[in-house]
């Protein structure tokens, strides 16, 4: 393939090559047609003429001087013009004596039409059949055998040829050449000359051959199925043109008809082919001449005679011919300029159409050279045939290359696709791994707000739901937000969608940024907060998606209520510092350790109710301990005390209120001890975190377990409880001190006098304007005095309020129902003020938290009795009251 | 546990013994477990409560107590340790029904541990941290509590 | 660009005027309730209206539905109280433009004009 592709490069060399090779055969032809044999005959022999048919023309003795003598090869129309009877010819031979061994033979050349030919009057030959106008020979070459013993050496012999004419204008020997000689020599010289003319036909079948495949492969290029035909046609009628068709011993009348359809299909099929090749389009014009073709083909077809064949071919047919040529001109020419081909074949056409101008004056008996039509048409042939492989060739290259190119092209490409899989399968496990990893909720929302398929694990972590995709979250978040929150959602999500709001103003209006959702981790159930964030994606305005974080904000949100009640307890620590840093941090001591020991009384008492009946018993004994905490507090102004203290104070009274009142119902208290107690904690945290501060905390100091400690209390306790009051009242102590070695427990007597001092102030001292009214001064005085003797130690607080309103006592103990209204008229004044310390009895008409219930001077007697002393009171109306208590020394 | 449902806890045990025994049960004043001071008696059934809030809910009372539900409930039976247990547990196993119930979600209950005074070991992981409501409860003269023990609301 | 200011409160109104001074606005006028509000939005065609929400004699989002019935191209910002977010959803659902939650400050009120008048 390497050498041809080669060869059909140097197209030129090609040509030069075919030119070569045409020559060498063309004088092969020459020179073997020159090949002389043994005997010389060097000179042509003359024949004798005659025209008319006689068979005693044959013998070896008639009389033939006065026939005409003619040369041969010759036409005898030059002599007998127009006719194609039958003729007889007369040849004088001499053999010399001595014969060559092998036959002899002689060769006649073409003789037309049909011939006897005789030897001393024996028929040694014949071609074709005189009778038979069917049955003609005019194109065969004769050589015939001369048998030796016909031979008279040395004598004269005659070979007389009978012919039949045929064509008007040319008959008898008239081409080839006329001799004697050896046969089998005389024979292979024949057979050389055809040899040159098979050569052809195989050229030209291959050729064929090689086109019709080259069209098999490349159906859409017509042009070499037509070039094929074209090679067909022209190898078939060189064939028909050789004397190997005399072999076959087929009807020459057929194989003539066939010659000369195939020559009528020659020039049109090679005007189809330029037509195709150079993609032509089929006018008008070429219309015309393949109707003339046809119409030129139909004609051989439908007419039988050789002679009428004979004309029409040189007279019609070549014309048609030329046209033909002239049009095949017009298209090489149009693309004489761009194309190579073109130009190649138009000088091949031209060289054709050299040859058959050759030819036709050689018909026309001008002069007589060398026939060159057919080599004509072999060098068109093959220089088509060259330039229709080459493009083959280029083309297959063409493709190869292009299957090189795109076989690199696809590997290249096959790369780059398994680079761009890799780097999509890259970033995919990236991006999977961040949604794997990722510590937030990622998904895509839809316009439809349906959770896109692809989320982050956290998310499924979150809902404990793996099936998010293609969920709408509206519906499903509907688990865990009210409707009003649902709604607002949606709105809220279809807003981010379509609005052209900001980013910052959009996430102000976001519903979803709280929300608390059940959540299980290790197989406990805890509730979890979340918060959604969501960004949009795509044009302002109209979004396509929205992305969505849920965050867990649990952390956070337990974090910030840490910070708040932190905050509230440091601030409740502050007021709890503040409250107490003003304090001496021993009394803060004392009265932390009271409110234990109170606290813990609580404690106990309920501890040992277990299953009793007497359940307002232990209310009341509960109350008594609590009232004692608040007072404490109250007077040392701790708020939280004194808050959760009233609290307590009002469960235990609600309870005590309580119809068909159980047990269980106590089981309340049990947290408003917990809270006092926590209470407790932190102040003596304080305390403790304080110590630094206060040096002297650790002692005991007994100095102030005394007297100033009392005084301060309730010094303090006035103010404040007179500024709620909205009165304006102080309280003076006089003489008063608790001796050293008293066995009396201070802060019993403290609560005492507190409880006193507070009932003063509340229930004794007038407001001012009432004081005003009275001609008393606008301040109330409370006068708190100690002594201490031998028979004990006794304690007064004496008031300059309106003392003891008797009428309002009894007024309450009928409304208590507790007696009627005839008993208590019965009672004397005494009596009644011993009402007061009934529990239970208050003349106050609100619950203040400083009096009011009652309480306060039950416990004080109480708290008087446990201590084993005794209480009595005196009074003036509208003037004074006074409580004495007396502690009898034991 | 907001105190109403320790109340309806707490019912929940008296109508079971009303409803399985005929003889209704008493409660007494509730009281806070001092610290120091365990109330366990011979046996204690103890189920955990976590979510929300943390804790335990504990029932304890004596061989007689439980020997008397056992004759109660299956009459004739021996007052094995395992028996006695059973029934322990049988009542563990009543609250924490109704605990659960009462809780609802949010809260996980765990399956009732049963053990009697002498597994000494298991008293230790009774130390709540957080104060101690006991209910005192009496049936038919028998003694027995019900305390509960949880952590602060968060 | 031509805007209008309606707000029950005299000193809210002077202080929205003085506050927009910076910014590149016609400030046409100022309403005290919600129909004064429509009929100056039908006369002067404003580019933009902030709105207060609660105002007597039309609340902010009738008068919010009206405007935008005679002028549907109007900016309206609503201006609603903090707790209110509720409200500024509905309002923006119902086609204002955007909201301003109180109180305020020059700043914010710029920002929220600035985010109106990048799209127009």
């Amino acid at each position: 393939m390497k050498i041809y592709s080669y060869m059909v490069k140097n197209k030129l060399w090609m040509f030069a090559a075919v030119l070569i090779l045409q020559s060498f055969f063309l004088s092969a032809e020459i020179f073997i047609t020159s090949y002389t044999n043994n005997i010389d005959f060097s000179d042509t022999p003359s024949a004798l003429i005659m025209k008319g048919d006689n068979q005693d023309y044959k013998n070896i003795d008639f009389n033939d001087s006065d026939w005409n003598v003619i040369s041969l090869p010759s036409n005898w129309g030059n002599i007998y013009p127009d006719y194609n009877g039958i003729v007889w010819y007369r040849i004088h031979l001499n053999f010399p004596k001595q014969l060559p061994v092998n036959a002899l033979g002689i060769s006649l050349g073409v003789i037309t039409d049909t011939d006897e030919t005789y030897f001393n009057g024996v028929l040694i030959g014949s071609s074709g059949t005189i009778e038979d106008p069917r049955d003609a020979a005019y194109d065969k070459e004769r050589l015939y055998e001369i048998p030796t013993t016909l031979i008279i050496p040395g004598e004269d012999n005659v070979l007389a040829i009978k012919v039949k004419g045929l064509f008007p204008y040319l008959n008898g020997p008239y081409k080839g050449s006329f001799e004697i000689g050896e046969y089998s020599k005389l024979q292979s010289t024949l057979l050389s000359v055809d040899f040159t003319k098979l050569f052809f036909v195989v050229i030209y079948y291959l050729v064929a051959a090689y086109f019709l495949l080259f069209f098999v492969r490349r159906l859409e290029e017509k042009e070499n199925f037509f070039f094929a035909l074209f090679s067909l046609a022209m190898g078939t009628y060189f064939a028909l043109r050789s004397q190997g068709k005399y072999l076959i011993g087929a009807d020459f009348f057929t194989l003539k008809k066939i010659e000369y359809l195939i020559l009528s299909l020659l020039v049109p099929l090679l005007v189809e082919f330029l037509l195709r090749y150079f993609k032509k389009k089929h006018t008008m014009v070429h219309y015309i001449y393949f109707g003339i073709s046809l119409v030129n083909f139909s004609i051989f077809l439908f007419t039988n005679s050789f002679i009428f064949w004979d004309t029409y071919n040189q007279f019609i047919q070549l014309p048609i011919w030329i046209l033909g040529i002239i049009l095949s001109f017009i298209i090489l020419l149009s693309n004489f300029k761009q194309e190579k081909d073109a130009r190649l074949i138009f000088y091949s056409v031209v060289i054709l159409l050299v040859t058959m101008i050759n030819d036709i004056l050689q018909n026309t008996g001008i002069y007589q050279f060398i026939w060159l039509t057919s080599y004509g048409f072999l060098f068109l042939v093959i220089a088509i045939a060259v330039i229709l492989s080459s493009r083959f060739v280029r083309l297959n290259k063409e493709v190869e290359d292009l299957n090189i190119n795109l076989e690199n092209r696809v590997t290249k490409r096959t790369e780059e696709l398994n680079n761009t899989v890799i780097d999509l399968e890259l970033a995919k496990s990236e991006t999977d791994n961040l949604l794997k990893n990722v510590q937030e909720g990622i998904f895509i929302l839809d316009p439809n707000l349906n959770i896109g398929d692809h989320y982050s694990t956290m998310l499924t972590t979150i809902f404990g739901n793996n099936n998010l995709g293609g969920v709408n979250l509206v519906t499903f978040l509907s688990e865990f937000i009210d409707q009003k929150t649902a709604e607002q959602t949606k709105d809220f999500l279809e807003i981010a969608l379509t609005k052209k709001l900001a980013e910052k103003r959009l996430n102000m209006l976001n519903p979803l940024d709280e929300i608390k959702i059940p959540f299980t981790i290790d197989d406990k159930l805890v509730e979890k907060f979340v918060r959604f964030k969501f960004t949009r994606i795509g044009e302002k305005g109209n979004y396509s998606h929205l992305l969505g974080t849920v965050e867990d904000i649990t952390e956070e949100k337990l974090l910030k209520k840490k910070i708040i009640e932190s905050e509230k307890m440091a601030q409740n620590e502050m007021q709890m510092l503040m409250g107490i840093l003003h304090l001496n941090p021993n009394i803060v001591k004392i009265f932390l350790e009271e409110v234990e020991k109170d606290i813990a009384m609580v404690e106990k008492e309920l501890n040992s109710a277990r299953f009793t009946k007497d359940l307002h018993e232990v209310l009341n004994s509960v109350f008594r301990s609590v009232h004692s905490i608040k007072g404490n507090a109250s007077v040392l102004g701790l708020e939280m005390f004194t808050q959760k203290a009233h609290k307590f104070e009002e469960l235990i009274e609600s309870l005590l209120k309580k119809e068909n009142l159980i047990a269980l119902d106590l089981l309340d208290l049990l947290y408003s001890i917990v809270g006092i107690k926590e209470a407790l904690n932190q102040v003596t945290n304080i305390m403790g975190r304080l110590t630094g501060f206060h040096k002297e905390f650790g002692s005991k100091n007994k100095d102030l377990n005394n007297s100033d400690f009392i005084i301060k209390a309730v010094t303090e306790l006035t103010s404040r409880v007179s500024k709620r009051e909205s009165k304006s009242v102080e309280t003076i102590f006089e003489k008063f001190s608790i001796p050293e070695d008293s066995n009396l427990d201070i802060s019993i007597i403290k609560k005492i006098i507190i409880q006193l001092v507070k009932n003063a102030v509340t229930h004794g001292i007038e407001s001012p304007e009432e004081r005003d009214a009275s001609g008393k001064n606008r301040k109330g005085k409370i006068i708190v005095s100690s002594n201490s003797d031998e028979s004990g130690f006794k304690i007064t607080v004496l008031d300059d309020g309106k003392g003891l309103q008797l009428e309002a006592l009894r007024r309450k103990a009928i409304d208590q129902g507790s007696y009627s209204e005839a008993e208590l008229n019965t009672w004397s004044n005494q009596k009644l003020a011993r009402l007061l310390f009934t529990k239970g009895l208050s003349t106050q008409e609100e619950t203040t938290i400083d009096a009011g219930r009652g309480m306060g001077m039950d416990i004080v007697r109480h708290e008087v009795s446990k201590a084993g002393g005794k209480i009595s009171l005196s009074f003036i109306p509208n003037q004074q009251t006074k409580f004495t208590i007396n502690f009898p020394k034991n | 546990m907001k105190d109403f449902q320790i109340q309806i806890f707490v019912k929940s045990i008296t109508n079971y013994f009303d409803k399985i025994t005929g003889i209704s049960s008493e409660t007494g004043v509730p009281f806070l477990k001092e610290r120091e001071k365990s109330i366990l008696m011979e046996y204690t059934g103890v189920i955990g409560i976590s979510g929300k809030i943390k804790g335990a809910v504990y029932f304890t009372a004596d061989k007689k107590f439980l020997s008397e539900l056992l004759e109660h409930i299956t009459p004739g039976a021996e007052n094995t340790n395992e028996n006695l247990a059973d029934i322990a547990g049988e009542l563990a196993n009543t609250i924490s029904g109704n605990a659960q119930e009462i809780l609802g979600r949010g809260f996980h209950i765990s399956v009732p541990v049963i053990f009697s005074k002498s597994n000494s070991t298991e008293k230790s992981s009774l130390i709540i941290k957080a104060s101690t409501f006991v209910i005192p409860l009496r049936w038919k003269t028998h003694k027995a509590y019900l305390a509960v023990g949880l952590e602060k609301e968060v | 660009m031509k805007v209008l200011i309606v707000d029950d409160s005299l000193i809210i109104r002077n202080s929205i005027k003085n506050w927009l001074v910076d910014l590149d606005l016609e400030i046409i006028g100022t309403a005290s309730n919600g129909k004064d509000a429509v009929k100056m939005v039908a006369s002067e065609k404003p580019h933009i209206v902030t709105m207060d929400i609660t105002m007597p004699e039309m609340d902010g989002l009738t008068a919010l539905e009206e405007i935008l019935k005679i002028a549907p191209n109007t900016n309206v910002i609503i201006v609603s109280a903090l707790a209110d977010k509720d409200t500024a959803l509905a309002a923006i659902k119902k086609g204002a433009a955007s909201f301003i939650l109180k109180p305020f400050n020059k700043e914010e009120l710029e920002e929220v004009f600035q985010e109106i008048m990048e799209d127009l």
